[in-house]
């Protein structure tokens, strides 16, 4: 950045009180019962704040994509017989859950200085609790409309 | 500016006092000498920036706000005004404004390494790492040694996840040129946190405490340490050292053995392990937020 770019603003009107993101407890949690879509409507509400909605928002379309995937490898490609076999039957919800985290994992990634910087720095964190239950439900409802819909119309 | 009902060196002399009272805290007898400095010589800007700074030191920023604001409006280019303005803004979290004069001041003193150490601080709180970095070194390649510019890129050195090891260099540049300033010590108990050095992270910040004993930052800070390093945490290391991978880790690691133990237990041993699973999860819930309370 040359010294003319420093000297430049960097924080709008919108941001004028500071910035910050939903806890790393909130995110994991979130996606632990909401799954993947819960995980992503967290990480791309704190891409909202951070301003870089822009950049972040094919997460929410891979989140989006993702759950079918899984359903339908689940119950059309043999995913169910497959898990049976080499984990157990009891294995397949916590498979959803373990998905849940990854992308959580994922979206860790996309935001870890932020994460990081509030962390080291002391900043706090957003209160996330309207946010999170919001997204758990929008995430529990979309895998019900997927499995509905998608699947078992089939 | 000569006054003719007192002799030339008086407003010198009250200012140095005040300055040496206040570079040793001493804010109460600083604010005596300033009162009557101010009475004696009611236009002098520079009494005012005092009195100003004196209110800030001592956490009255409502009083700092209004002082600066007058000493502002008498004198605009006031530089200790200007810079008190400025960290008066961030105080009440007007990060906006507080970066629009920080700003105006480096355009005005572009050499001037402790405007962009303060304007760099000010990038990190509000989550701009990168320009927090740039500005950190723009300061150090005007003064390689200042403690405020040192302490922002070693920051962001910890933030990228490069300066735990205590032979970074910006950390050790730190360490050797400012062992005494409190945000050496800062920096050193972040490292020694990120590192898992728990109880020696709490050793520095109790010494720090030692040497600031008025200061509630200071002692916030060793609050958290002390919670942190408390014989009951040590259950939850996992999740106090890798975060929620840790917490991901125990998640599903004690899933996959309870299950895997299942097939070789009797079924009275199983649900007694389930519930000591259950009851540690809980436990890594709630501890922390009572033990919050209690310390």
């Amino acid at each position: 950045m040359p010294k003319n770019d420093l000297l430049q603003p960097s924080l709008s009107a919108s941001d004028a009180t500071g910035v910050s993101i939903y806890s790393t407890a909130a995110g994991y949690i979130v996606s632990y019962f909401g799954g993947p879509l819960a995980a992503a409507i967290i990480a791309l509400l704190n891409s909202f704040h951070l301003g870089r909605l822009h950049k972040d928002w094919p997460f929410g379309a891979l989140a989006l994509l993702a759950v079918p995937g899984y359903f339908k490898w689940l119950q059309v490609g043999g995913g169910q017989r497959w898990l049976s076999a080499v984990i157990g039957q009891w294995s397949i919800p916590y498979v959803y859950r373990l998905m849940g985290v990854l992308f959580f994992g994922l979206a860790y990634l996309m935001h870890r200085r932020y994460y990081r910087s509030m962390a080291l720095i002391g900043v706090p964190a957003r209160p996330g609790w309207i946010p999170g239950v919001g997204a758990v439900m929008a995430g529990m409802a979309y895998a019900f409309l997927v499995v509905e819909f998608l699947i078992n119309e089939r | 500016m000569s006054d003719d009902t007192h002799p030339p060196d008086e407003r010198a002399r009250i200012q140095f006092e005040a300055l040496a009272l206040i570079d040793r805290r001493r804010y109460d007898q600083a604010r005596v000498l300033i009162g009557q400095g101010l009475k004696e010589f009611p236009d002098d800007s520079e009494f005012l920036y005092l009195g100003a700074f004196v209110d800030y030191a001592q956490d009255h920023t409502d009083e700092a706000f209004t002082a600066t604001t007058q000493l502002l409006a008498r004198d605009p280019e006031h530089y200790g005004g200007r810079r008190l303005l400025a960290q008066l803004h961030e105080e009440h979290k007007q990060y906006a404004e507080a970066e629009e004069q920080w700003l105006g001041l480096l355009r005005d003193h572009p050499e001037d390494a402790d405007l962009y150490g303060f304007y760099g601080h000010l990038m990190l709180l509000t989550l701009n790492t990168d320009k927090a970095r740039k500005l950190a070194l723009e300061g150090l390649s005007q003064e390689p040694d200042h403690s405020h510019c040192l302490f922002v890129a070693t920051l962001t050195d910890l933030i990228e996840g490069r300066g735990s090891s205590f032979d970074a260099t910006n950390l050790q540049r730190l360490l050797t040129e400012h062992p005494e300033h409190k945000r050496t010590a800062v920096a050193l108990v972040i490292a020694l946190n990120e590192r898992g050095d728990f109880k020696g992270a709490l050793r520095v910040g109790q010494e720090l405490l030692r040497s600031q004993p008025d200061s509630q930052e200071v002692l916030e800070m060793v609050k958290a340490l002390k919670r942190q390093s408390h014989w009951s945490m040590l259950p939850l290391y996992p999740m106090q050292r890798w975060g929620w991978g840790g917490a991901a880790a125990v998640t599903f690691g004690g899933l996959i053995m309870l299950r895997a133990l299942r097939a070789n237990i009797d079924e009275g041993t199983y649900v007694i392990l389930n519930m000591a699973w259950l009851g540690y999860v809980l436990y890594s819930w709630i501890w922390p937020a009572v033990l919050k309370k209690l310390i």
